[in-house]
């Protein structure tokens, strides 16, 4: 309680002549003895922080501690020369924003890339795992933050056992899908409640296996979340005939972001139901119309009669824009404006993200990916995600407040790659 | 020999700390403000260069230095004896990587045309009997509802042929259990196998053909597929195509999938048929008829199909099989 009632250069341990380099040496000293606080379980410890981030917030600040100054009472000005300290404030302390960058390269990494599938089918697939993981790798090193790179940490080994499985399972489903309808029928009955169990192996391969300056991120949702997200908020969305799927889907952003942890750090996503439901209103009228186009025109077609052959040769036509426009406008414009909207409701900690996509540009992104895939046959595909991963770094920041050195490592948990790997075969996004 | 400079993160908090990473001997030590670490040079692991990210040296803890500086970190590297896994000399060079382009190229056509139908052959038998019949009953019943009729053929003109066919193909060798089907439908002139051995014969086929030889040259033919096993062998091919491509398009997947099952499934292979042929032809001589029947038939066929134009609805299995010509050629000169 002493620390309340204390002032900024206290709490700081500090006179008030100290300079800018003396107090952000003092707050470097005071976060450790918080971190012994934290590691022999003291109960002030968190009440400790918050007050050490406030006295910093402002004392770092030298317009700031301008002005705390010459609010205490009957206290001198303390003497900072501003002009000095103006440049080294700018990087520690107040807020300023934070730009994602990825400074992968196209052709550099289709090189990776074409050797990885080679590779991969020389060994008929084995090699995957290890592709796999210079993927990951590639694509988490060249995420820059404030001049980190990311890490990916996953084991070939782990991945190549959790694909194995994957491969056994999706193989068995779709034999069985060919050669009967009732077994496959039965199979999905009975691997719907392992879809939560598998979604929360995910997350956690996922989040265990990145980290950023040497601290990891965790993932601590349970399954009984994942279940009432994934099977109750699912079935909702299915007998509203897909009303309620912003709900479901606002819950599943939610449950992996909020129970996501860099550190001991919890990220909190408090987007609200309306935000999505305004994004999905526009891609749910377009689906609609295409719907009830098609539902016309089969009609036609089954009348018979001369109208019949026309409505055929309509179907024709109807059928890939029923494929083509989704995938081109209505997915990256959802992809857009969703990752905006979740993202600038974001915080970790007292920091903030934001995310500024822009919609028509993210259209385009897709579009000029999509046609450069099908006339390549496939050869595109490395340059397709590195330009999506630069796009997207591009808009999103992190709006810092004070500086990032501020988080404690979590307890060290060990997770297998099951889940993650029955979720890349079974195209279940869980994106971020 | 010269350290490098590099930032040190104890992986306990992002804090950044200005460290020298330095090789002596048969260790490497990290050292800054925050004191020495020490590991053995096999304890370290070192990322691999990845464009102009920066690099990692983790230690056993979870203590990790990162360097920006690539060029100097690559001479330091060398100059400490390490050196790049061959995976990443392929990846850096293009000459590997379009020999990778082209080595996936001919690996795919090698394995789509050798591979895929050597593996399904293999397959093909093991496949027990009551997942067929299950399989056709359904394919049939499915048929029934959409797209056949029931046949018009009087019941003893049915008996009649089933009866002739029978003492025909008994003549043959390797019989595989069947049952001959009668349906009409708006296809034209066709026939076609389910893998159980259920044989379907459209009463527009009946109607076309001469003479009853023709008929039963037609249902050889057909049971030539049974005996074969193509019905199967297609099946599983089409199946790992379009599990393959969905996995390798990922959110293409439905569509490239099925597109390429569709490509797949809808004809029997060049090399099916000439098999089925060949069976027909055996059959049809050792019975006594000879395999000009079938020939004739095949080329009334073509007509019959060619003849009704373009526009209409065609779902054939015979008349658009590969080279109606070549085939009808190979049957002659097998009398």
């Amino acid at each position: 309680m002493e620390a309340l009632a204390a002032n900024y250069y206290e709490i700081l341990g500090v006179g008030q002549e100290a300079t800018l380099d003396e107090i952000k040496a003092a707050y470097a000293r005071q976060l450790a003895a918080f971190r012994d606080m934290l590691v022999q379980r003291e109960p002030a410890a968190a009440e400790k922080l918050v007050a050490l981030r406030e006295a910093f917030k402002v004392l770092g600040n030298p317009e700031a501690r301008v002005a705390y100054d010459a609010s205490m009472d009957g206290a001198p000005p303390a003497s900072v020369p501003p002009a000095a300290a103006a440049g080294v404030a700018d990087q520690s302390a107040g807020e300023r924003e934070e730009k994602f960058q990825f400074v992968g390269d196209g052709s550099e990494y289709f090189r990776i890339w074409i050797v990885n599938v080679f590779l991969s089918i020389v060994t008929i697939g084995i090699y995957s795992a290890w592709a796999k993981v210079r993927r990951e790798q590639y694509f988490h090193r060249n995420l820059m933050l404030d001049g980190s790179g990311f890490d990916y940490h996953g084991k070939p080994m782990a991945i190549l056992k959790g694909r194995i499985v994957a491969v056994l399972l999706l193989g068995g489903l779709s034999a069985a899908q060919h050669f009967s309808p009732l077994a496959y029928g039965v199979a999905i009955l009975c691997l719907l409640p392992v879809v939560p169990w598998l979604a929360v192996k995910a997350f956690r391969f996922r989040a265990h296996n990145t980290s950023y300056r040497g601290l990891r991120f965790s993932f601590h949702g349970t399954y009984g979340q994942a279940f009432k997200v994934f099977i109750g908020y699912g079935l909702l969305a299915l007998v509203t005939f897909w009303l309620a799927f912003p709900v479901f889907y606002r819950q599943v952003r939610k449950f992996i972001l909020d129970n996501t942890r860099f550190g001991t750090t919890a990220f909190d996503c408090s987007v609200t139901t309306g935000a999505i439901y305004r994004i999905f209103l526009f891609p749910g009228f377009i689906i609609l119309a295409l719907f009830i186009a098609m539902v016309i025109v089969i009609g036609m077609t089954a009348a018979g009669g001369t109208g019949a052959l026309a409505a055929a040769g309509f179907i024709v036509l109807l059928i890939p824009l029923l494929v083509i426009v989704p995938q081109m406008v209505i997915v990256p414009y959802i992809a857009a404006r969703t990752t905006n909207a979740v993202w600038s409701a974001t915080r970790l900690g007292s920091h903030r993200f934001f995310s500024r996509l822009p919609v028509g540009g993210y259209i385009g992104l897709t579009v000029v990916n999509w046609l450069g895939i099908i006339f390549t046959l496939g050869l595109f595909i490395p340059w397709a995600r590195v330009r999506v991963a630069r796009f997207r770094a591009e808009y999103i920041a992190l709006e810092v407040d004070g500086s990032l050195d501020a988080f404690v490592a979590g307890e060290a948990g060990t997770a297998t790659a099951l889940g993650d790997e029955a979720a890349e075969m079974f195209d279940l996004d869980i994106g971020l | 020999m010269k350290g490098i400079a590099a930032l040190y993160y104890d992986g306990r908090t992002p804090l950044r700390q200005p460290a020298e990473l330095l090789v002596i001997g048969d260790e490497i030590i990290g050292r800054g403000q925050f004191g020495e670490r020490r590991a053995r040079r096999t304890e370290v692991e070192i990322s691999e260069p990845m464009g102009r990210s920066p690099r990692f040296v983790r230690f056993g803890d979870g203590g990790t230095f990162e360097v920006a500086d690539l060029d100097g970190f690559a001479r330091w590297l060398t100059a400490a004896g390490f050196s790049d896994s061959p995976v990443v000399r392929m990846q850096k060079r293009w000459s590997w990587a379009l020999g990778s382009l082209f080595g996936a190229g001919v690996l795919i056509a090698a394995i789509y045309v050798w591979g895929l139908p050597a593996f399904s052959k293999l397959l093909a038998p093991r496949i027990p009997e009551p997942v067929l019949q299950a399989l056709s009953e359904q394919t049939l019943s499915f048929l029934d509802d959409k797209l056949l009729a029931p046949s018009r053929l009087s019941e003893a003109r049915r008996a009649e042929l089933t009866v002739y066919a029978d003492k025909i193909l008994r003549a043959g060798t390797d019989l595989p259990a069947h049952r001959l089907h009668f349906r009409s439908a708006a296809l034209g002139p066709n026939a076609f196998a389910l893998p159980s051995g259920d044989i379907v014969v459209f009463d527009q086929l009946v109607e076309l053909a001469s003479s009853d030889d023709e008929v039963a040259g037609v249902i050889a033919h057909e049971l030539g597929h049974v005996a074969h096993r193509h019905g199967v062998r297609q099946l599983i091919q089409s199946s790992l195509v379009s599990f393959v491509v969905g996995i390798y398009f990922g959110d293409v997947s439905s569509l490239a999938g099925s597109l390429g099952a569709l490509a797949l499934e809808s004809r029997y292979s060049r090399e099916f048929e000439l098999e089925a042929d060949a069976y027909a032809a055996r059959t049809m001589i050792a019975a006594g008829r000879g395999s000009e029947p079938l020939a004739v038939m095949l080329e009334s066929m073509e007509k019959a199909h060619s003849g009704k134009g373009a526009g209409t609805a065609r779902w054939d299995v015979l008349s658009t099989h590969p080279d109606t010509a070549e085939r009808v050629g190979r049957l002659r000169a097998m009398r």
